[in-house]
């Protein structure tokens, strides 16, 4: 309707247009043949003689102009004519869907006042304005273009809720413009987090306005924000369950941590925590394995989604292990560690002269702890060890360790203490968290760092094992393997879940909430990325079932007290963003018909009056 | 036929306080009534002596001032007479348009004006303009013929045309108008020159004229009725393809209406208009004691 042109051409325009010459004949006839008795015309003699004689068969009546008045509006209904266009705002409406939002005050979370806000917002906009809807987390948009219908956006606001996973407000609002395909004229963020700051090279008129509603006020918290295993690999020590609890209220408060199975609380300590503090709570577990519930309880606690976890424990199954590497001394060195543990398992493969575009892992790497020192190998599986390979210029060097005592790993390495080694060239640039850092040469350096995330655990090693002069630090070796093989106690949400194997074909999945979806595989790994809620996640094929437990554990997301800004304000478009000047053309349609109706309703009352007044 | 409907005794007993506004008396009024007249006539009231002429009442000579001046002179004394009110109704085709309404309101005020002339002690007749031989109601003397008016009015009809000027010229004649007051009530709607023509055959005759010119609002604006095509003169039949503008037709009205006023005034003649939608009262008890047609009594 909005791209019509107005036109005379349709039938029934023409129609009625040409009924208004027929209106004027009708009138004349009917003025030459009606006669009107006066009591006299003595007063019009005058008027007679000077008159002309075309005035005369004029007709002096308003019905008469009525009627053609509405003969000329029904006519001009029929070519359909449009309003003149006017400009319709579009705004992108994103709503933060992160896990924060789930927190309770005043029996309210601050996704209902969230909720509140944007459609009190919508509401305001009126018909001039049309809303795009984006959530933060996942980043998708209910609504397959923006609109202005108010209840296509409740269905769309109803359809948003929040997930157990942080998000990004920026990233959030970029994608958006992406779906919009067009810079929106203006984006309203509705968040329980601060409104950034606004620099001095924002305020450039070319900048579409964004506007942050922000809901909700600090609130303390409590909160899971780390949970671990410590699993016996090689040496005869207990399986121990690790939990890092955190306060984040503004005043000192008791945190109870408790473990149970199957209901059956195993231990239970309680710590005061200073405000802001966080205090790692380790938990002894018999070797029988299985899964474990974490529970937190506190005083000041307004998120429920960061107060419980489940940890699933192998108990004393073998660790399956796979060296990989072109070079058989390697695999020597290391197979030689690994054969201290008895319950790892350990397979080589040998890569042989291969190239490095055509090294591939077997097909059951996927479920093993992979070490090699092919960066391509390690790159391939999910939980890899990399050894960095030293070249021929490199020297022993003496190294004092450095260890970054907030990592799990670095609870193994107090004892080591000054040790030879033969740096690889790359030490400097290697990537990750830092565990272990060295002093060479008056100069600190990363030994060991680690890569999570994305659901993959990797550990970098900056130090060859089979060089000839290398002391070999065996303990840091065996400590990042359990902290590697960690990676299948449990996964955090928003992490990919990588289960098999199940024979190819389709699997279906079942989240916690309840959502069943399925999703396709060819390798007989399923890789499943939508891990937005903490629970259960159920695999199932035909008789074949496999559970993974997902957690939700981020320490920013937790707290609630001093919530940091995700949202970048951006002072320019992006060169593939352009403006679009949305213009929406309103039907005249339907008002020609209701002045049609009243201008025939004024004639109506006009003759009824002029019928009653008329002497009998 | 017209009911006076709107004619009540309370109205009629307002109406006494007022009296018929009368500005000369002449001779030619009926005898024995209480207006006095330069006339030497019969009444006890002394007037003047005149010379004795042969003829004279020798009953009237003054034999004492015979002694004294040694002439005849005869005493002489004033006429009394009474007042003849001639009220005249317009009662031709012109009157039933646009609304019936204006002949009864005629007839209305046509019965108060006799009922005020009763009750002076005026000697009261009504006519009627109408086509063919309408005699005239005999003289209204007592007030007690009142009653009669009613009857009267409820046996005439209006319709027909009649040229006003021969029908006045007809009227003097045959019923000896001389003298008195001649109140005639229309719309006025005829041609200037016969208005001129019928209303001097009055005044020839000494008649004290009052002229009450009565019509509707539509016919002031005349858009109202005519809404275009043929329109047709109700007296005569005449048909004329009309079609001004609204403020055209007024203007017309309103000039022809301006020349009757303009005549009256010019002769001396007591003129008012009285719109239909005008409660009928205020015509009695503020328009016409202001135009001079009556005035109260104290």
């Amino acid at each position: 309707m909005g791209a019509m042109p107005m036109t005379f051409l349709a039938p029934m325009a023409g129609a009625w247009l040409a009924s208004l010459p027929v209106l004027v004949w009708l009138w004349r006839l009917a003025s030459s043949s009606k006669r009107t008795t006066l009591p006299s015309l003595v007063p019009f003699e005058r008027l007679v003689r000077r008159a002309a004689h075309r005035r005369t068969r004029m007709p002096i009546n308003l019905l008469f102009w009525l009627q053609a008045a509405a003969l000329a509006l029904l006519a001009l209904a029929m070519t359909q004519p449009l309003w003149p266009a006017h400009r319709v705002r579009t705004v992108l409406l994103v709503l933060d869907t992160s896990a924060s939002m789930q927190a309770k005050s005043d029996g309210r979370t601050m996704w209902d006042e969230a909720k509140k806000l944007a459609w009190r917002r919508i509401a305001a906009g009126g018909r001039r304005e049309r809303f795009a809807l984006v959530g933060s987390v996942p980043v998708a948009s209910p609504l397959a273009e923006p609109t202005a219908d108010r209840a296509q956006l409740r269905a769309a606001l109803d359809s948003l809720a929040p997930v157990d996973r942080s998000g990004n407000l920026a990233l959030a609002a970029r994608i958006g413009r992406g779906l919009l395909r067009a810079r929106p004229d203006a984006t309203v963020v509705v968040t329980d987090e601060p409104a950034p700051e606004r620099a001095a090279s924002d305020r450039a008129p070319q900048s579409a306005p964004v506007e942050v509603l922000s809901v909700g006020k600090p609130l303390p918290n409590a909160a899971i924000v780390g949970v671990d295993t410590r699993e016996p690999l090689c040496a005869a020590s207990e399986s121990q369950i690790a939990v890092t609890v955190q306060n984040f209220a503004d005043q000192p408060q008791n945190v109870a941590v408790s473990i149970s199975q199957q209901g059956r609380v195993l231990s239970r300590q309680t710590r005061l925590l200073a405000p802001g503090a966080s205090e790692p709570l380790r938990f002894d577990v018999p070797q029988a394995g299985g899964e474990y519930d974490v529970q937190l309880v506190a005083g000041h606690n307004t998120l429920a989604a960061d107060d419980h976890a489940t940890v699933v424990m192998r108990g004393r199954a073998a660790l399956p292990v796979m060296v990989a590497s072109d070079s058989q001394r390697f695999i020597d060195t290391v197979g030689r560690w690994l054969d201290a543990c008895a319950n790892i398992t350990w397979q080589p493969q040998h890569l042989g002269d291969a190239s490095a575009s055509s090294m591939r892992l077997d097909g059951d790497s996927a479920q093993r702890v992979v070490v090699t020192d092919r960066p391509d190998l390690a790159e391939q599986a999910p939980v890899a060890m990399l050894f960095a390979r030293a070249g021929s210029a490199d020297r022993p060097t003496a190294v004092q360790w450095l260890v970054e005592t907030a990592h799990p790993v670095s609870e193994y390495l107090e004892s080591l203490d000054v040790v030879p080694t033969l740096l690889a060239r790359d030490a400097a640039d290697a990537g990750g968290e830092p565990m272990v850092w060295g002093l060479i040469r008056g100069q600190r350096l990363p030994l060991v760092t680690s890569v999570t995330g994305r659901g993959r655990r990797m550990v970098r090693l900056a130090f060859d094992p089979a060089g000839p002069e290398s002391v070999a630090p065996v303990l840091v070796f065996l400590n990042s393997l359990r902290w590697l093989s960690g990676l299948q106690a449990s996964a955090t949400t928003g992490e990919p879940l990588i289960v098999g194997p199940f024979a190819a074909g389709a699997v279906r999945v079942r989240a916690p909430d309840g959502r069943t979806s399925t999703v396709n595989t060819e390798s007989g790994w399923v890789r499943y990325e939508a891990t937005d809620r903490a629970g259960r996640y159920e695999f199932s094929q035909g008789s074949v079932r496999v559970e993974r437990v997902v957690n939700f554990v981020d320490p920013v997301e937790s707290n609630l007290l001093a919530r940091p800004s995700t949202l970048k304000l951006e002072s320019a478009p992006a060169a593939h963003e352009t403006v679009e000047a949305t213009r929406e053309q309103q039907p005249m349609m339907r008002w020609l018909l209701r002045l049609i109706a009243i201008v025939l309703l004024a004639e109506w009352l006009l003759y009824a009056t002029r019928l009653a007044r008329r002497p009998a | 036929m017209p009911t006076l409907d709107a004619v009540q005794p309370a109205l009629l007993r307002r109406l006494e306080a007022f009296r018929l506004t009368v500005r000369n008396i002449h001779w030619s009024n009926r005898l024995g009534g209480r207006f006095v007249i330069k006339r030497r006539g019969s009444s006890i009231e002394f007037a003047d002596y005149m010379p004795y002429t042969p003829g004279d009442d020798i009953r009237a000579i003054d034999w004492n001032l015979y002694a004294r001046l040694d002439r005849l002179y005869v005493r002489t004394y004033h006429e009394e007479v009474e007042l003849a009110v001639e009220i005249i109704i317009d009662a031709t085709e012109s009157m039933r348009l646009p609304s019936p309404k204006k002949f009864a309101r005629a007839c209305e005020l046509a019965a108060c004006m006799t009922h005020l002339s009763l009750a002076a002690g005026h000697h009261a007749r009504i006519g009627w303009i109408a086509p063919g031989a309408m005699a005239p109601s005999p003289w209204l003397v007592r007030r007690g013929e009142f009653g009669r008016v009613e009857k009267m009015m409820a046996a005439v009809k209006a319709g027909g045309s009649v040229a006003f000027d021969q029908w006045m010229t007809r009227a003097v004649a045959t019923r000896r108008m001389r003298g008195g007051q001649a109140i005639v009530l229309s719309d006025w709607m005829i041609r200037p020159a016969e208005l001129f023509a019928g209303l001097n055959q009055l005044i020839r005759r000494r008649v004290e004229v009052k002229v009450i010119q009565i019509i509707s609002p539509e016919e002031l604006d005349p858009a109202r009725l005519v809404q275009g095509g043929v329109v047709v003169d109700s007296e005569t039949g005449a048909t004329h393809e009309l079609g001004y503008r609204p403020e055209e037709l007024r203007d017309a009205v309103r000039e022809h209406n301006e020349s009757v006023a303009r005549f009256c005034k010019r002769n001396g003649m007591a003129f008012v208009q009285h719109r239909l939608n005008e409660p009928l009262d205020e015509l009695l008890f503020r328009s016409l004691p202001a135009h001079g047609f009556i005035e109260p009594l104290h």
